[in-house]
């Protein structure tokens, strides 16, 4: 189904940038679930993931007030979300260790799973938590976001076989923990 | 399967955030939107980009709608190449074929347009009665074909005739209306003028059972183009007068009347033909009084002819198309009576004749009355008089001299 020119990411912009600030407003209103997803389970932190969540938004609009010219909405997004995880932790590193490496550490066996049982969300968070922060984003990107393999290579700065080796490998790794 | 546990973090986009969160954000940002664009232009490539977002988006058709629309173009046109092949009206084709045409029509925004799309269809019709005239395989069948596509050529060429007076009471002094109005004189001219050709060589190549089809619609086709040779004998006697430049030539104009002058000639040599029939069939003195009758008309139609070509060798051209016109009603009238007095013979024959002996004759047959009310009385034996012309009735007039 084509998209609707009024909710065109790029029609927007532009809309946004010639003074109609409700348009920025509506891009608001359909990628603020997505990032806050992206983000929490990077932080694994609700308050840090509303906070860094809004940073990215205004983030996104102070650079296209500046002229940055975007070509895909979507993607360069989540990559401001992604610096912005990088640089938050960059800026933590020293003072503690954070919360989600802490038990990635400590539950360094995996969840006794049934592959063919129906998880809750609880269970499913467990083991999404488990996996290494690199793959994790990826995983989250394909199975909770859906986004296509080019649009997460374009997220991650990897090329599209470099995210279906490392979702090759996620797969594996999780066979072989359960 | 892990990748059916990995399909199952779907179920993690019940996870967002606060609402309370999601519309404060949304507010401040938006504040902070119209704030940051309040003295803020788009620039040149900006607005273009958006010209051109808005334009591609809502009138540039999306790949599906062009293949759907490229697919309906090659079918619609496939389908009116192949019927446009098609020249029995009883076929489905056909069909296709005049709604194709009647679509023509919605296109024709103005009465010059509508009326050269009569002129168009016309000719089509012509083409079609020659091509079904030729057909030998079933007699009756192409009878009933002939009638269908001559009647439907009637239709269009006094449509046509109806065109040309509107065009020409809307045309105002301008000399481009008058143009205009001259242009379609001449196709109408010169679309009768095949028209009535057609149907003469349609006429002798089909039976008799056509002659009163083809003869109504050569009678259409003669009255449409009197109007529109009045058109251009009216332009040409004017630009004569005015010494401008003229629309449409006066040889032109005299060939055209030269044509109808050439098909009057002709239907006074085919009454002249009559009278020698009717000769043969008059029956008693009122008839004797009809033939004569007939006969004097002959007679001033002629000199009517003669007297046209004279007028047309002096560039005379109303007065010449009135005096062809003139002759062509004197003929009418002559050769109607004519037919009357054969048809009541060939009733006569036919209703005497012994048992199953029929008249040869097509032509509808009126039955004879004892009332008086007909062209010829019998007496009650049914058996009327033969009256012997004398050779006056017969006399020609040398159309030459």
């Amino acid at each position: 189904m084509k998209e609707p020119l009024e909710q065109n990411d790029q029609y927007l912009i532009l809309k946004a940038t010639q003074g109609e600030s409700e348009a920025f407003g509506l891009l608001f209103d359909k990628y603020s679930d997505k990032i806050y997803r992206f983000i929490y389970y990077k932080v694994a932190s609700k308050e840090l993931a509303e906070d860094l969540s809004s940073q990215c938004f205004l983030k996104a609009w102070e650079q296209i007030v500046a002229g940055q010219k975007v070509n895909s909405f979507q993607a360069w997004v989540y990559k401001i979300a992604r610096n912005l995880v990088v640089d938050y932790y960059r800026t933590r590193e020293r003072e503690e260790l954070p919360l989600i490496y802490q038990e990635a550490e400590e539950e360094s066996n995996a969840p006794k799973l049934n592959p063919e049982d129906n998880l809750n969300p609880e269970e499913l968070e467990k083991l999404l938590l488990n996996l290494r922060s690199e793959v994790r984003e990826i995983v989250i990107l394909k199975y909770i976001e859906e986004l296509s393999i080019k649009e997460i290579a374009k997220i991650v700065d990897k090329s599209a076989g470099n995210v279906r080796v490392i979702l090759h490998r996620a797969l594996k790794d999780l066979q072989d923990k359960i | 399967m892990p990748q059916r546990l990995f399909e199952q973090l779907n179920k993690l986009q019940s996870v967002k955030p606060d609402l309370n969160w999601q519309s404060q954000i949304r507010s401040s940002l938006v504040t902070r939107a119209r704030i940051d664009t309040l003295d803020k232009q788009l620039s040149f490539t900006d607005r273009l980009s958006l010209f051109l977002m808005v334009f591609y988006k809502k009138y540039l058709p999306s790949p599906i709608k062009m293949a759907s629309a490229f697919v309906a173009l090659v079918v619609i046109s496939g389908t009116s190449i192949m019927a446009q092949a098609e020249y029995l009206p009883g076929r489905p084709l056909y069909s296709v074929k005049r709604g194709f045409e009647n679509v023509e029509f919605a296109f024709a925004v103005t009465p010059e347009k509508e009326t050269q799309l009569h002129l168009k269809h016309a000719k089509k019709r012509q083409d079609e009665a020659v091509k079904i005239a030729a057909d030998a395989s079933n007699q009756a069948q192409k009878i009933e074909n002939l009638n269908i596509v001559i009647k439907s050529m009637e239709q269009n060429i006094v449509a046509a005739k109806s065109g040309l007076e509107i065009v020409k009471d809307a045309s105002d002094a301008s000399s481009s209306d008058n143009q205009k109005t001259v242009a379609l004189a001449k196709e109408i001219t010169k679309s009768t003028n095949n028209a009535i050709e057609t149907l003469d060589q349609v006429q002798s190549s089909a039976s008799a059972e056509l002659t009163k089809t083809v003869d109504e619609a050569k009678s259409l086709a003669e009255d449409a183009n009197s109007v529109s040779l009045k058109v251009l004998v009216d332009n040409a006697d004017q630009n004569a007068t005015t010494e401008s430049q003229p629309s449409v030539s006066t040889e032109e104009v005299k060939g055209f009347i030269s044509q109808k002058l050439e098909r009057s000639e002709e239907k006074i040599k085919q009454a002249q033909v009559l009278t020698n029939t009717a000769t043969d069939a008059s029956l008693n003195s009122k008839n004797d009084v009809n033939l004569k009758d007939a006969v004097q008309k002959n007679t001033e139609a002629q000199v009517a002819v003669k007297e046209a070509k004279n007028l047309l060798n002096s560039n005379n051209l109303p007065q010449a198309l009135e005096k062809v016109e003139q002759a062509s009603n004197i003929t009418k009238e002559s050769t109607g009576a004519l037919s009357k007095i054969i048809e009541v013979k060939d009733g006569v024959s036919g209703s005497s004749s012994d048992g199953g002996l029929k008249s040869t004759s097509t032509t509808p047959k009126v039955e004879p009355k004892k009332d008086g009310l007909n062209i010829l009385n019998y007496d009650d034996s049914g058996i009327s008089s033969q009256v012997n012309q004398t050779a006056t009735y017969t006399e020609q007039v040398d159309l030459n001299q």
